[in-house]
This record gives structure tokens, C-alpha cells and sequence, in this order.
């Protein structure tokens, strides 16, 4: 569920929970969002009282009832009460009975919505507004019962004089909040903008599919016309932008969606008409319901991707999957490093001219090379001359032995045995249909057994000359079954370095080939305090931008799956990760600019090693540090474009015992100058003490300060000149 | 599958084979005999540019044989172990160039003395970057490393309690390691530094550390010897440091982090008492084998294995020196030999006491080699650079290029009779710079002071 | 790799050739060391491959053709050549008259 920080004040929160009951009907997080949304409905001042008055009793009484709590300060109780409160206060007269049945329907909405939770939590499906469409025919169903006056149908108002398919859209939004007015529409499609303009467009999508299935037929009813806009838009909203990743495909995935909910609009109408039910939300639940179970036959990695995480908006979404995406090449869901420790090169890569073709196209084979190049010492007559022969062979990541063969006998330099290509080999299950399989290996060296548990950087065998190998070498691939001779996968090494002379390149994904010199990171213990966050450390930090200044702290937390996150001011959080020797910092969450988003900018991505001749890429959002206008635009055309990101070329750097971490974009403004510079100094036993990122026209700056309970703070940072590198 | 290349990937032109003797009358276009090619440049930079630049005796270093070597132990190592760490000896070569060099490729410092630790303090090495050896560590130099966060290799059991004292009064818990001194075939033993371990010493400095429960044990550290030109001891050593170190594990619960091979090997010099020629050498492949295998006695999975740290020094950097000498006379020694006069003395070349140094001439020679002695130019019958060796007629003027001097010379060395010459780095792009400037009067004269009386 | 100290430590009596080829330590350079005279030698890169060849023991027709894999060559009759190094080891001393590969 989402991601909510501890409130700071009781009432504060209170208020904030109620809020983000309101916005949680269009899959909203922030309380601002939720107060444009209450405006909307203000538009009907009875219909706002109720559903107030619904939503605040609803989380009063789920915190008094110990409900958990982050489901009570995210407001995913309120939402569900709210929705039945405004359904009351729009359809039946105000008295008692109404009253009286609206305190019922916020207790059965309650019970239904923590009993679905409970249920389909374990189906990992979200809940939706099901307890909505459950409590409120049946409060309905008990108004006619006890013969309580129902208000006349508000015909919509269609005062605005726009054209029709604007108007009928305002419509069908403010319907969604059961307030048949194009100004409250208005409203909340400026709520909806300030939440994500991307949401926006699919909102339109799916608004414009509505009107032009009523446009085909002229029988449906105004009513009926605002129920189909609200079902479609929501679908598309969902089916877009929450559930999966924006991008062209989840624009489709959206449109389908929302024809499809069309169909079911349509096609129930006549049924609930008979059985006198009012349409709701039914079409939306159903399809986005049916949508999420149905795309998990899909093959992984096809377009559009789920959700990396619930809880952000559609563009942090799409920031956070980019940069996924760029850190392991999107293609495996773990990173995978080279299957040996050291330096080796790669003498034969995919598709490689000799064995590497058809079915087994993508491996590599590798070697170890001396400085001159060559592969032995002296003639290379006999195998113990051949320099990588009998050098660890490690799993490349976590995994399980599955198969293992031995007793395969390493042949002489130049001779080879084609009986049994792969010689000895040892596999390994590294995820549900990706296997590790590593052969040629030395006969009697393999010190695991079928069904062992490895881990990533864990001795295995061995290099050997066996099978199909004139001459000592380490054969790797990727496959989808654990046979040996199974078709291989693409082959990537997650987090590899390139060495070249003077310069080595830390690549995100690297597809070995032939001639390239590559080696795993090996992190140093000392780059490695540097960017430990203990759990509860807090970091107090002068923020100063164009906008001001302003002291902010930085919380570090360690939840139960052990992943790290940072909390900052403004509710933003930002996750961190060290996998393999490489520091990830991904997309802060919440408005920026903040310390958090300077900590990302200048340290979005740093290999643990002190060697200053390395050097890698990041690939970094700066949308926070953009003007506002400049942002929504860019937000708006996110999931089309390819990305803006600027391209930023990183390397390590010392100044006196401090190491600093210097980034540069690729990109130049018109003077020449890089569009972005960041710096971040890394000190010893007190991680990040300095950040700076520079845009040219604005400079931001975070200088770490003395915090009263951190006892390891320094007094003042203190100026070192910086070594040259 | 393997890429079936052939080894040597471009074929060269076939000659029939042939075989030489080193003999000296033998003087023909297919002799291949050290002492008869002359070498004119060091990397591409002309010896006699170079002279001319700098004077004449010359110390030059190549910036790429210094990171060839460091790359070559350390790549053999990477194969082999996970996490590895070289340091820098500083008392072989403690030239700011030198060891900026080595730090650059990301060598850590190894000091022996409180001069040498400020050294690589002022060179802008990480405290936490230094590694503190040596059998006497002055109270402050002690103190300054402690609590900086320097290694400390205790040598003895006054070192361990000074220690203890110096952490109790500064409230540190500081990490250490010991010194451990073995026994090991076929090379003598150094039984004065260190805690002996066959003799139940170095457990005995063990336990006093986890009683004192002020020092923290953070590894084990062994120096076998020096100029080692065999692999097997160290095998041995890294065998009985691997056992050590798993006993504290099993019976104490002690998992070091560090474990310090020290240095010792051999560079392609040949001793005077050695038979075998310096070319046969072991590579630094080989001592990086032979160590790992030892270590296997560890009995620990690949990614639980302590940093294994070496110390080396000649090894990286002897082959990198050069020293080149001017002939400034002739003599015809009563027994035959021809005798030669050069401008570089034993003052300069501490290691001609231990070595048969490679020497070549640096241009082209013509006439039959004969016997001939190099003597330096102090006025002592000791200063001879290189006895009776086959080299052909030098004129006065010309010059003489000594092999393998990069280590130990510079430290060593002696300002007596002569001024000490410059020191010279050629880059790997060809350019050539100052490690140290040639001394003049000044030099020698500004520390010198005069008693008020006389 | 020979760690030999002084020469006493190396038995002149006579050797089977094999053990006596062996016994010389070949650099990869082609730097030859006798320790049985202590005599230094040089091999050119042809001599390199058939010394290491006779040194392993290996039949005259084998060196051949790993000359012949080794270098460029149009020559037909390697075994001669191979014939003809055997010949200079005798003169040398290093093994014995009627010693064939």
C-alpha cells in the first residue's frame, strides 16, 4: 500500500488522513489533491456534509476499532465511507433516517473493506471501491424499506456552454463524486492535474471513448451517460497509469480497458435496471479486477510493465521503472556478475563466429590474458600454462545448484572432445525460468552438489579444458531450462566494469564481447561506511536553493525486508539499495527540491570501490529541479518521449581524506558549459557532509550540520583542496 | 564454446634455429649476449637527451614497467581471492613520485618508521591507508597512528602493552594486527621481530589482546625474508598463517579481516652468490599461486575469506630503475684486466654490494670484449661497482646503463665524496620529469651549523 | 623453477639426455642456462619452440610440425632443420654424440 509518513501532529494527521480519503477516488496520495477534491464537492454543500461527515466517522471509528493503521492515515478506509456518505447526501432528503442510515452504511462499508483486505490481500489485489458498491444498494434498498424521502434526481447541469463532449466530461467527474455539475467537474479535473498530468490525459482518454459510445447510440440517458464517462475514465486511469507503467502500450492497455468497461456498462444497464440497482462503479471494479488477474498469463517483459511500486503517481511511476530499467537493463529481475573473480577477457561474445550461433548464440567465453596479451606462459604446450586454468569459478548471483556434471576429463592444449561438449558443468537457478550454466570446468573441482543453495561471488569449480575446449577457457550463458544444450537467453553482466588502459567504465548492462578485458566490482569496506545509512541515524542538513534556505533531516529507516529507505521533509522518501558493490539511490517521492533530491541527483548511482580511474553513467530525473510549468509539460509528455534525462558521466575523486563523487552531464547548454554538475563529499564515519548541484542559472547546495543526538556529525565541514583527478 | 585461435595470433618469419654460447670471443651479428647490445633509450626517451637534461649520473625510472609490475601482482592476485590489497613499501623507494605512482594505481602505505609515516601523511595518504611495521614505534608516532586509524603491526610484547596504554588514555579500541615470525624451509629465520609462533608466543600475544580488551585483533601479518627467489616458502608461510588463523577461529571465535603476506620476492637481480641467473626469477604469477594455495588451509567459502594483503617492494620496483654513468677514465690494471672510471660510486649504488648488475652500454660498441673492472670515483678501495665482468672498449665519455637499481638505491644511498644526482621519472607518453633534484653545496651545507666557540 | 644455489648441488656425473635437457632452464625470451657447466646460451624464436620440444621429449617429426604451425615457412624439409639444432647441442655439450630426437 502506500507509503505515508508519521504525522507529526495528531490533528495534523487527522486532517491529512481525512483528505487522502478524497483522493484516494482518483488513486491519489496527497492531502492537497484531496482538498481540491472536498472544494469540488462543496458545489453540493448537503452532499460535502455527508460524505465529511461519512469519512470522518469511518476513520474515527477504524483507529478506536485498531484497525491498522497505515490503512487509517492513508485514508483507505475513509475513501469507501466517504463515497457511500456522498451517494446518501445526494440521493435521500436530509433527516434522521438519513442520518441514521448513513452511520450504518459507514459501520457495514468498514467491515466489508477490512474483510476484503484481508481477503484479497493474499490474491494481491487491491480492494478497490467494492465495499462502495456493496454497502450502498444495500443502504439504498433499506431507504426504500423504511420509507425514507429521496431527493429528486438532479438533472445535470449543463450551464457551462461548452462544447458537449468538454461539458458531458466535467459532467461524468463531478458524477463520480455524486455532484452532476460541470463546475464541480472543473474542479476535479484541477485536482486531478495537480496529482498527475499524465493521469489527466488518460482521464481524457478515457472520457472521450465514453462520449463517443453515447455519441453511437442516442438512447442512453444523461445519467447513464455520466456513469459510462466516470467508469471509462477510471478504468483508464487504472489500466494506464497506476497499475502499470505509462508509456504507448499502457495507453492502449488503457483504451482497452475502457471499451471493454463500456461493454459491460452497456450491457448491465438494461439487467440492474430490472433488478432496480444503480449502476455505480460496478463497470470499473469488475474490469480492472479481471484486467490485473488476466495480465499475470502474460509473458514477463512484455510492454506495458506492472508497477514497480503501489503508491506513487503515474510520472513517479514511469521515473522510478526508468531507472530499473537502466540499472539492470530491464531485461532480468536480479543482477548477474561475472562468473569469476578478477580480470578476464572475453574471447568469444554473442553470436560469436565459431560456436556461438543458432540456438546458443548468446555466451561468452573467456580467458586470461597477460599484459602483452597472450593467453600462457611460454609455448603453451602443456595445460598449467595456460594462465586461466585452475582459477575459481564463482555463481554469478544467488541461485541453486540444479545440475552438475564431473568426471568429464580436461583435455591436452589443442586436442578437444566432442563425445561430451560441455564437459563438466555446473547450473544454476538463478530465477524461475533463468538458469546459469558454466562449462568446460576442471574434472574433481566441483565443490557443490545438485539442490545446494549458492551465493552470488561463491566458489563453484575449477577452470578446466574439458568437453568441446583446444585450450583452457570458461564457457558461460543464460538459459530457460536447466538442461545443458537448452536455448540460450541474452547474455548480460549487471554492474561490470570494462577495463581499458587508463580508464575502466562501470556499464549498467554489459553484453560481453569479443576482446573486452571485464571484471565484477569489488566493494572497499571504506567506500562502504560511507554510504551506510544505519537504521534511525538522522541526518541534519542546510538546504539552499534559488527559493531560500531552510534546515532539513533526513530520517534513515530499515523495514522488515530489510530494504533502506530516507525520509525527508515534505513526506518525501527515497528508497537506497547496495547490491553487489554498486550504492543505488532511486526517484525521491513527494515535492521537491529537497535534500533528498540533491542526495539522489549527486549520488544516484556509486560503485563501493575507491579506485579513482573508474568512471560509469547516470541517468538521472531532475524534474523536481525543474520550474513548475516546465514540469507538468515535460510530465505530461513523459510517457511518449524518450527520456531527457541528462546523461551524467561520473567519477570518484579525493580530497584529503574525503572522497568525492563528481558528476557531469553529457549534455551542454548553449555557452558550452554542462547542463548539470553535481559534487557530493563522502566522509569517513559520517557519509554524504556536502552536496552541490550546479544547473548553470540555479545552484542548489545541502552542507550537513551538527545534529544534537548524532554524536558522529562534524562541528563544521572542513575545507580540504581537492586532489587532482 | 573457445575461440581456437592460435596462440600466437600473427605467425613470424621462419629462421632456422640456432643456438648460441655467451661466449666472448664470439663477436657476430646473431649474438644476442646482454653486455653486447647496447640500449640508447629508456622507453622511448634517449639516454642522451635525458643526460643532457638532468647530468650525469643519472637515476631514471619508467612511470610503465612501475605500473606494469603493481598491475601484474595485483591482476594475479584479483584472480585468485576476492578481496586483495597491496601496500606500498616505503623504505624501498619513498620518492613522492614514486609512491604517488603506486597510489594512484591504489596501493596503500607501508611504513616502518615515524618518518616515513608523516611522509605518507604529507604525500596525502589516508591515515586509514597506512600500514605501521617496524620493531620500535616511537610513543608519538605510536599514538598518531592509533588514533588515526593506521594498521599497527605489533612486533613485541612492550609494543602490545604501549599500545594498550596509549588506547586506555585516548578511549579508542583501535584494530591491530601481530607480527608473526615462522619457520620456514630452505630460508633464514627471522626470529627477531615478531611473535614466534611454533613456540606458542604469537597465541600467547592473542590471548593477552582478548584480556586487555582494549586492542581489537584485526589480522595476522608475516615478512619471511628478503629476496626470496623460490615460491615454495611462501606457500609454507601462507600454510602456517591459514592454520593460525583457523585455530583462532575454531577455539576463540576470532575471524580476522586482514591477513599480511608481507613482501620479500625477488626482482630479476642476481645475487652475487647466486647461481642462477636473475632472468629465471619466478613472475609475480607465481608467488600470487603459490600464496593462495597455501592459504586454502583456511578452510573458509571463497566470499569469507579475509583481505589478503601483500607488501611488496623490490619486486615492483627494482626492474623500473635505471642508472646511468658516465666513463671518465681508462686504466690498465697490472693483471690484465682493463679497469674504468665511471662518475656514479658505491655511495650511490648501495646494492652493487649484493648484486651482479645488468650493465649494457648505452650506444653502439665496436671491438672484442675483454675483461673489465667498474670502479666508482671515491677514493676507496671498496667502491666497485661491477668485478670483472665482459664488456668491449669504452672511451671516456662514454655511458653506462645499470639495470634493476630501482630499489633500495634512492633510500639508501650516501652522500659521501659526491653529491647525490638526480632522480628521473619517464611518463609512459615519453615525457620525463624531475623526482628529485641534484644536490649542490647548498643542500649539504644548510643544516650544518657552526659552534658559537670556534 | 630451479632454485639452484652453487653449483655443488648439481651432480656432473653423466645423465640420461632426456634428464640433462630438462635440467636446462629456458626462459621465455630464449635465455638458456646450463647448470651442469653453468654456461649461458641464446636460442632464436625457432629454437625456442625445438628446444622446449626436445625437452618434453618429443618425436623429431612432432617439432616439426609445430615449426611448421609456429612460423611462416615454405620450407619442406623442417626435420632437417630440427636434425641440424640437434647437431649445434652436441657441439655445445649438452648432450651427448648420438643423441637423436
Amino acid at each position: 500500500m502506500a507509503v505515508s509518513g508519521a504525522p507529526p501532529a495528531p490533528l495534523r494527521g487527522a486532517l491529512e488522513s481525512f483528505l487522502r480519503a478524497w483522493a484516494q477516488v482518483l488513486f491519489s496520495h496527497s492531502p492537497r489533491v484531496g482538498g481540491l477534491l472536498l472544494l469540488a464537492t462543496c458545489f453540493a454543500p448537503a452532499t460535502a456534509l455527508c460524505g465529511a461527515a461519512a469519512a470522518a466517522l469511518a476513520l474515527g471509528l477504524a483507529r478506536s476499532a485498531g484497525l491498522v493503521p497505515a490503512g487509517v492515515t492513508d485514508g483507505y478506509y475513509g475513501t469507501n465511507a466517504l463515497l457511500v456518505g456522498l451517494g446518501v447526501g445526494a440521493t435521500l432528503q436530509p433527516g434522521g433516517t438519513a442520518w441514521i442510515l448513513l452511520c450504518l452504511g459507514v459501520v457495514l462499508t468498514l467491515i466489508v473493506g477490512a474483510g476484503l483486505r484481508s481477503a484479497l490481500l493474499s490474491f494481491d489485489l487491491p480492494v478497490l471501491t467494492l465495499p462502495f458498491l456493496f454497502t450502498f444498494p444495500l443502504v439504498l434498498g433499506a431507504a426504500a424499506r423504511l420509507a425514507a424521502p429521496r431527493l429528486p434526481l438532479a438533472s445535470p447541469a449543463l450551464g457551462l456552454g461548452l462544447p458537449p463532449p468538454l461539458e458531458e466530461g466535467l459532467l461524468a467527474l463531478g458524477s463520480l463524486f455524486f455532484v452532476p455539475r460541470a463546475e464541480a467537474g472543473a474542479m476535479v479535473l484541477l485536482a486531478l492535474l495537480v496529482h498527475s498530468r499524465v493521469g489527466t490525459l488518460l482521464v481524457a482518454e478515457g472520457l472521450l471513448l465514453a462520449f463517443a459510445l453515447s455519441w453511437l447510440g442516442a438512447e442512453v440517458a444523461p445519467g447513464a451517460r455520466a456513469a459510462l464517462g466516470f467508469n471509462l475514465a477510471l478504468l483508464a486511469l487504472g489500466a494506464g497509469g497506476v497499475w502499470f507503467v505509462p508509456g504507448p502500450a499502457s495507453f492502449l492497455l488503457a483504451a482497452a480497458a475502457a471499451l471493454a468497461g463500456g461493454l459491460v456498462t452497456l450491457g448491465a444497464m438494461p439487467v440492474l435496471e430490472w433488478l432496480a440497482l444503480p449502476l455505480l462503479v460496478l463497470p470499473f471494479n469488475v474490469v480492472m479486477l479481471l484486467l490485473l488477474l488476466a495480465a499475470r498469463q502474460r509473458a514477463p517483459h512484455t510492454p506495458p510493465a506492472p508497477a514497480p511500486l503501489l503508491g506513487l503517481t503515474p510520472e513517479e511511476s514511469l521515473a522510478v521503472q526508468r531507472t530499473r530499467v537502466e540499472h539492470m537493463g530491464g531485461r532480468y529481475p536480479l543482477r548477474i556478475g561475472p562468473p569469476f573473480l578478477g580480470r578476464w577477457t572475453c574471447t568469444q561474445g554473442s553470436a560469436g563466429p565459431i560456436t556461438h550461433r543458432g540456438p546458443w548464440t548468446h555466451a561468452a567465453d573467456f580467458e586470461v590474458h597477460d599484459a602483452t596479451g597472450r593467453a600462457h606462459r611460454g609455448e603453451g604446450r602443456r595445460r598449467e600454462d595456460w594462465l586461466c586454468y585452475h582459477l575459481p569459478v564463482v555463481a554469478p548471483a544467488d541461485g541453486t545448484v540444479v545440475g552438475v556434471r564431473d568426471g568429464v576429463p580436461d583435455n591436452e592444449p589443442g586436442a578437444t572432445n566432442l563425445r561430451e561438449n560441455w564437459g563438466n558443468v555446473v547450473v544454476l537457478r538463478l530465477a524461475p525460468g533463468l538458469y546459469a550454466l558454466m562449462a568446460h570446468l576442471s574434472p574433481h573441482t566441483i565443490g557443490v552438489k545438485e539442490g545446494q543453495r549458492v551465493r552470488r561471488g561463491e566458489q563453484l569449480a575449477l577452470c578446466g579444458s574439458s568437453g568441446r575446449s583446444p585450450t583452457p577457457h570458461l564457457h558461460f550463458q543464460l538459459q530457460g531450462t536447466p538442461l545443458p544444450g537448452a536455448p540460450t537467453l541474452p547474455l548480460e553482466l549487471h554492474d561490470a566494469v570494462v577495463c581499458g588502459d587508463d580508464r575502466e567504465e562501470l556499464l549498467g548492462a554489459l553484453v560481453p564481447a569479443s576482446g573486452q578485458v571485464i571484471r565484477g566490482l569489488v566493494p572497499s569496506a571504506d567506500m562502504e561506511r560511507r554510504l551506510r545509512f544505519e537504521d534511525g541515524e538522522r541526518l541534519r542538513f542546510q538546504v539552499s536553493g534559488p527559493s531560500g534556505e531552510r534546515i532539513e533531516e533526513v530520517r534513515a529507516e530499515v523495514d522488515l525486508h530489510g530494504a533502506r529507505l530516507l525520509r525527508g521533509a515534505d513526506e518525501a522518501s527515497m528508497e537506497v539499495e547496495v547490491v553487489g558493490g554498486l550504492f543505488t539511490a532511486f526517484e525521491p517521492r513527494g515535492p521537491g527540491p529537497g535534500a533528498l533530491d540533491l542526495l539522489q541527483l549527486a549520488l544516484g548511482r556509486v560503485p563501493l570501490e575507491g579506485d579513482p580511474r573508474l568512471t560509469w553513467d547516470a541517468r538521472l530525473p531532475w524534474r523536481t529541479l525543474r520550474a513548475r510549468p516546465v514540469r507538468w509539460l515535460l510530465d505530461a509528455v513523459s510517457p511518449f518521449r524518450l527520456d531527457d534525462r541528462p546523461h551524467l558521466r561520473c567519477e570518484l575523486g579525493e580530497a584529503g581524506a574525503d572522497v568525492v563523487v563528481r558528476g557531469e552531464s553529457v549534455e551542454r547548454a548553449g555557452d558550452g558549459r554542462a547542463l548539470v554538475r553535481t559534487r557530493c563529499v563522502l566522509r569517513n564515519g559520517q557519509g554524504p557532509v556536502e552536496v552541490e548541484v550546479d544547473l548553470g542559472d540555479r545552484r542548489f547546495r545541502a552542507v550537513r550540520l551538527a545534529s544534537p543526538v548524532d554524536p558522529r556529525a562534524p562541528a563544521s565541514p572542513a575545507p580540504a583542496a581537492e586532489g587532482a583527478r | 564454446m573457445s575461440s581456437t585461435s592460435d596462440p600466437r595470433a600473427a605467425r613470424a618469419p621462419y629462421e632456422p634455429p640456432t643456438i648460441l654460447r655467451h661466449e666472448p670471443q664470439m663477436m657476430n651479428k646473431f649474438s644476442r649476449a646482454a653486455a653486447m647490445r647496447p640500449e640508447t633509450h629508456i622507453d622511448g626517451v634517449a639516454v642522451d637527451e635525458l643526460i643532457a637534461r638532468h647530468g650525469s649520473p643519472l637515476f631514471v625510472f619508467s612511470e610503465r614497467t612501475l605500473v606494469e609490475r603493481y598491475r601484474e601482482l595485483r591482476d594475479a592476485l584479483a584472480l585468485r581471492w576476492p578481496r586483495v590489497r597491496l601496500a606500498w613499501s616505503y623504505k624501498t623507494n619513498y620518492l613522492d613520485g614514486i609512491c604517488r605512482v603506486f597510489h594512484r594505481e591504489g596501493a596503500w602505505a607501508e611504513v616502518v618508521s615515524d618518518f616515513e609515516y608523516a611522509k605518507a601523511v604529507r604525500l596525502g595518504v589516508p591515515r586509514e591507508h597506512i600500514h605501521f611495521n617496524g620493531p620500535w614505534k616511537p610513543e608519538a608516532a605510536l599514538e598518531e597512528a592509533l588514533r588515526g586509524g593506521s594498521l599497527v603491526h605489533l612486533d613485541h610484547f612492550d609494543e602490545l602493552v604501549a599500545a594498550e596504554r596509549i588506547a586506555e588514555r585516548l578511549e579508542l579500541r583501535p584494530q591491530v594486527l601481530l607480527r608473526l615470525s615462522l619457520a620456514i624451509d630452505g630460508v633464514p629465520a627471522w626470529a627477531r621481530f615478531g611473535f614466534d609462533l611454533e613456540s606458542g608466543q604469537a597465541r600467547d600475544a592473542v590471548d593477552r589482546i582478548v584480556a586487555g580488551g582494549r586492542l581489537r585483533l584485526g589480522g595476522l601479518h608475516c615478512h619471511i625474508g628478503t629476496f626470496i627467489n623460490d615460491v615454495e616458502p611462501y606457500r609454507q608461510a601462507a600454510a602456517k598463517v591459514a592454520r593460525f588463523a583457523r585455530e583462532l577461529r575454531e577455539q576463540l571465535d576470532i575471524s580476522v579481516e586482514v591477513l599480511d603476506l608481507g613482501g620479500g620476492f625477488a626482482s630479476h637481480n642476481t645475487l652475487k652468490e647466486q647461481y642462477l641467473p636473475g632472468q629465471f626469477t619466478p613472475s609475480l604469477g607465481r608467488y600470487a599461486e603459490a600464496i593462495t594455495e597455501g592459504l586454502a588451509e583456511l578452510d573458509l567459502p571463497l566470499q569469507e575469506r579475509p583481505t589478503l594483503a601483500l607488501e611488496a617492494g623490490r619486486a615492483l620496483v627494482d626492474d623500473a630503475g635505471y642508472l646511468l654513468t658516465t666513463v671518465v677514465a681508462n686504466k690498465r690494471l697490472p693483471d690484465g684486466r682493463r679497469g674504468v672510471i665511471l662518475d656514479a660510486g658505491v655511495n650511490l649504488l648501495p646494492t652493487a654490494w649484493w648484486y651482479r648488475h645488468d650493465v649494457v652500454p648505452a650506444q653502439p660498441q665496436h671491438g672484442l670484449p675483454e675483461p673489465t673492472v667498474l670502479f666508482g670515483p671515491l677514493c676507496m678501495n671498496i667502491d666497485v661497482l661491477r668485478d670483472t665482468m665482459l664488456l668491449p672498449p669504452l672511451r671516456t665519455g662514454d655511458r653506462l646503463l645499470f639495470h634493476h637499481v630501482g630499489a633500495y638505491n634512492v633510500t639508501q644511498w650516501m652522500q659521501f665524496i659526491t653529491y647525490r644526482p638526480a632522480v628521473v621519472l619517464v611518463g609512459r607518453d615519453g615525457r620525463h620529469g624531475l623526482l628529485r633534484r641534484r644536490e649542490d653545496l647548498a643542500t649539504v651545507t644548510a643544516p650544518e651549523e657552526i659552534p658559537g666557540w670556534l | 623453477m630451479l632454485s639452484i644455489r652453487s653449483i655443488s648441488d648439481v651432480s656432473r656425473s653423466s645423465m640420461d639426455p632426456l634428464e640433462r635437457l630438462k635440467d636446462l632452464a629456458v626462459s621465455d625470451r630464449g635465455f638458456v642456462f646450463d647448470p651442469h657447466t653453468g654456461a649461458t646460451f641464446s636460442v632464436n624464436p625457432s629454437g625456442l619452440v625445438v628446444l622446449r620440444g626436445l625437452q618434453e621429449g618429443l618425436p623429431r617429426a612432432r617439432i616439426a610440425s609445430l615449426l611448421e604451425a609456429s612460423f611462416e615457412t615454405a620450407r619442406a624439409d623442417l626435420g632437417r632443420d630440427v636434425d641440424e639444432f640437434v647437431s649445434m647441442l652436441r657441439g655445445q655439450g649438452i648432450v651427448p654424440g648420438g643423441f637423436h630426437a
